[in-house]
């Protein structure tokens, strides 16, 4: 389901039609920041950030998606983090990171 | 949310009221050019799609002669009208079995059939005009291709049958479904539906590794690509990746450790989810099921065990003799292919394996049969064995489980929503509506009996089950 994106209009060419950012290159953390408000996840921690950021490097060297209890895991916390964190539905932490969209297949699944 | 009216989960099931139209406008994006052209369909509608839909519908009424015998034998007796749960979820009568198939039938008999030529209105035959083809992209991806209906049918109507055909005439006319499509695309292209190349695998699998030593101290394998194994095993990718689906994979590993029996995944077959089948197309499911065989050769094996996921055993066990046959050159002493259920089946009938029920004392099962698993295939060497070997299992690893409801399990089981090629966002209002019955069902057990688990092969999701709230939690076992 598309994300009711609330960027200001320069901004939302970065975004395609299912609220994903296009190029990851193109994201920095005022953006995470304001892609949290605009989700309702609100202000991002150091334990969101510790998802945040191995969820990009993982993403950069695998360019795919892990498993989540795995991200919880190498960043050490409770096995439901990234849900606890970011809500249900783990494409709000996938959009906060700035990566591209993961596909149908995976997008069904978050 | 949810921007449509969730329908109340009522303490016995209710036939609803007809309420024409309403879901008329749901219907899945339409695939892009380019992932219409990388299956070999037009990349949009073609100028003279009317004719194109009537030579494909020809052509398939000749090559699957179920198909025919379906759009001829219909005699209106109603029997279907109310065992659909897309039906009993949202009320619109188009979503009756009969009236799903019809929307392919008044076209048939018009240009097919001598009363429908002459007399189309004595038989409700009808021409192909674009309203007749948004009709159709609407409603055959409002069909999860269950076959509950068939169960029935007093003449075996197979609407599941229909549907295919449906979709592929869409497809050849340029009008193909964006999910399914780009999904197959993905497999074509990398080697699974997630699109996960080999060393994302690799990552993945070591991850589990590690994960499983931290919580038993056993080093249990995830070998991937391992030639000279006796067993490929291959399964949904989205066991690579979504929870609580790893937790199966996770469970095989330990199964084929316990049994000291050598196994690897394949990273050229790494899906054993065949979306070709949800389109109907025969061509694409075959290009997919042929990496399973590719697989198998290159690596030497000499059995092969399919994973837990309904449509891919569908595929499978019905299909992947004629797809990708012959196997001769694997090992004639065991089934081509085994389901992940069976193998382990049999290792517990033989005391292989040792379980400890009680550490499962925490939980309260029930079991979802899959509908491709209980209508369109079997497993063992028994009738039946698709319903007795899933609960034979769970009964061996957990002392608590109870049943939902007789009218709906066994053959009679009703969809989880999801299936089918539908289990898309763009069609979350379908989906939430069509698992009222199995929610229902589920909701008596919860009630009854403090069920807090459901296992099954289908496809509820995470969020899928959230928007049930009042059921939860919905955990897989």
């Amino acid at each position: 389901m598309a994300y009711g994106i609330q960027e200001p209009l320069s901004q939302q060419s970065r975004f395609d039609a299912d609220g994903f950012i296009i190029d990851p290159d193109l994201w920095n953390e005022d953006m995470a920041q304001f892609i949290a408000r605009t989700d309702g996840i609100g202000k991002l921690t150091a334990n969101h950030w510790r998802v945040i950021d191995y969820l990009r490097e993982h993403f950069l060297k695998n360019h795919t998606i892990p498993v989540m209890r795995h991200v919880c895991r190498v960043t050490h916390q409770d096995p439901h983090c990234v849900t606890n964190l970011f809500g249900e539905d783990v494409k709000k932490a996938w959009r906060v990171a700035g990566l591209p969209n993961p596909g149908e297949e995976a997008k069904a699944y978050m | 949310m949810a921007d449509f009216e969730t329908p109340e989960l009522k303490e016995y099931p209710v036939i609803p009221h007809l309420q024409e139209g309403v879901m008329a406008h749901s219907r899945p994006f339409v695939a892009k050019e380019e992932f219409q052209e990388q299956l070999g369909f037009p990349g949009e509608l073609v100028d003279n799609w009317e004719q194109v839909a009537l030579d494909k519908m020809k052509e398939l009424t000749g090559k699957y002669r179920g198909f025919q015998v379906f759009l001829d034998s219909c005699v209106k007796c109603g029997a279907c009208t109310d065992k659909c749960h897309y039906y009993l979820g949202t009320s619109d009568p188009k979503n009756m079995p009969v009236a799903r198939q019809d929307l392919l039938r008044k076209v048939y008999r018009r240009n097919f059939t001598f009363a429908g030529k002459y007399f189309p209105k004595l038989v409700g035959a009808v021409d192909l005009t674009k309203e007749v083809l948004d009709d159709w992209y609407s409603y055959f991806h409002q069909c999860s291709q269950c076959r509950r209906c068939s169960v029935f049918c007093p003449y075996g109507i197979d609407t599941a049958e229909i549907s295919m055909a449906a979709r592929e005439i869409m497809d050849c006319v340029g009008v193909g479904q964006k999910y399914c499509n780009e999904i197959i695309g993905k497999v074509y292209k990398i080697g699974n539906n997630l699109g996960l190349p080999q060393p994302a695998l690799l990552d993945t699998l070591e991850g589990l590794e590690e994960e499983v030593e931290e919580d038993t101290a056993v080093k249990v394998r995830f070998p991937l690509d391992e030639k000279g194994a006796d067993i490929l095993v291959v399964t949904p990718s989205a066991d690579f990746f979504a929870e609580p689906h790893v937790d199966g994979l996770i469970g095989y590993a330990k199964v084929f450790h316990e049994a000291g029996i050598s196994w690897t995944l394949s990273s050229h077959a790494s899906e054993a989810a065949n979306f070709g089948m949800f389109i109907g197309s025969y061509e694409n499911m075959r290009k997919v099921s042929l990496r399973i065989r590719e697989a198998a050769l290159d690596l030497g094996v000499k059995r092969i065990v399919m994973g837990e996921c309904g449509h891919a055993w569908r595929v499978a066990y019905s299909f992947l003799n004629t797809l990708a046959g012959p196997f001769d050159f694997l090992d004639p002493k065991y089934p081509v292919p085994q389901h992940i259920l069976e193998f382990t089946h049999d290792l517990i009938q033989r005391d292989a394996l040792t379980l400890d029920k009680s550490a499962n004392d925490d939980m309260v099962l029930t079991y979802h049969d899959s509908c491709n698993v209980a209508r369109a295939s079997r497993m063992g060497s028994r009738p039946g064995g698709q319903f007795t070997i899933p609960r034979d299992v769970i009964r061996a690893s957990c002392n608590h489980f109870f049943d939902m409801p007789q009218d709906t399990i066994h053959e009679a089981t009703y969809c989880c929503g999801g299936g089918g090629g539908l289990l898309t966002d763009d069609l979350m209002e379908l989906r939430v509506k069509g698992a009222l019955p199995r929610m229902e069902a589920l909701k008596q057990v919860v009630e009854e009996h403090g069920v807090t688990h459901m296992n099954r092969h289908g496809y509820f999701s995470r969020r899928h089950g959230k928007e049930r709230s009042d059921v939860s939690p919905l955990r897989r076992g």
